[in-house]
């Protein structure tokens, strides 16, 4: 029996155009085990040099920056539950939102400052804390 | 020590804070405290027996936070003030003289007379005692009496 080649054209269109929905993929269809590093978003996987002062946390993990005057930071696009790392060097002041409660740790400009915010609630709140390489 | 005026109400710190939260942002590793509000706080040479520091201002002439100085109100009159003094100065005297009383306790009891340089001693120290006491009571003020050292 000859096969037909099925094309969109046969296809209800939103076989074709819509998104997954909801339901669609359940946990079942998933392997346990399978999501690696490797099919995370690059706001999961990667470094960014700030150049400007705005942490995008859309964008990547780690944030760096060397401070070279005073700076003030601004977050955009932040959920709760991320969790970003900060990267800072240069002894400055730096001015993070008013939203960042830091928890502990105090920056220290002489050396490298690993300053890491927890979103828990949006951009309304985040918790920070702030630690350099043991000596 | 250093100082900010957080609207009135002024907070006193032994140095900069190392976070710094205000309408602006959380400050991490503050360097130049002014930009922020913060100012070093000079406490003036006074008195504590009559006089006393008021409450802290910001001496905007001179960018610090001082206190003023204030004499000490004396409740008592100078008649209390000279009997207390009085008082306090016979008591010293009288914690001198106990150093070498067992001299005199040993010649009532056993009859061994006090040295000479230890009676002449406590007997300077009965003068001297009585001179302070005609001082304390010749003084007119207040601060005279309290600031009076024996």
């Amino acid at each position: 029996m000859a096969l037909t080649k099925v094309t969109s054209a046969v296809l209800e269109p939103t076989a074709v155009t819509d998104n997954i929905s909801t339901g669609s993929i359940t946990s079942d269809k998933i392997a346990d085990d399978a999501i690696s590093y490797a099919k995370l978003g690059d706001e999961f996987t990667t470094a960014a040099a700030l150049s400007a002062s705005d942490v995008d946390f859309s964008t990547a993990q780690v944030f760096t920056k060397t401070l070279t005057a005073n700076d003030t930071f601004t977050f955009s696009n932040v959920s709760t539950g991320m969790v970003k790392d900060l990267v800072i060097t240069g002894n400055f002041t730096l001015t993070l939102p008013t939203s960042v409660k830091v928890i502990s740790g105090t920056y220290d400009g002489t050396v490298s400052n690993l300053i890491q915010i927890v979103s828990t609630n949006g951009p309304t709140e985040q918790w920070a804390s702030i630690s350099q390489e043991a000596v | 020590m250093i100082a900010i005026d957080l609207n009135g109400t002024i907070k006193a710190f032994s140095k900069l804070p190392k976070v710094w939260n205000d309408a602006n942002g959380t400050h991490l590793n503050i360097i130049d405290g002014e930009a922020f509000g913060f100012y070093p706080v000079e406490i003036p040479s006074y008195s504590g027996s009559y006089q006393e520091l008021g409450d802290i201002y910001f001496d905007s002439e001179n960018s610090v936070f001082t206190y003023p100085v204030n004499a000490i109100i004396f409740e008592e009159s100078i008649e209390d003030l000279k009997n207390s003094k009085i008082l306090m100065l016979k008591e010293a005297y009288q914690a001198k003289l106990k150093v070498t009383d067992w001299y005199v306790v040993r010649a009532a009891e056993g009859g061994i007379a006090i040295p000479n340089a230890i009676a002449i001693e406590r007997n300077n120290l009965r003068t001297e005692c009585a001179q302070h006491e005609d001082k304390i009571n010749t003084l007119v003020t207040k601060v005279e009496i309290v600031n009076y050292i024996f």
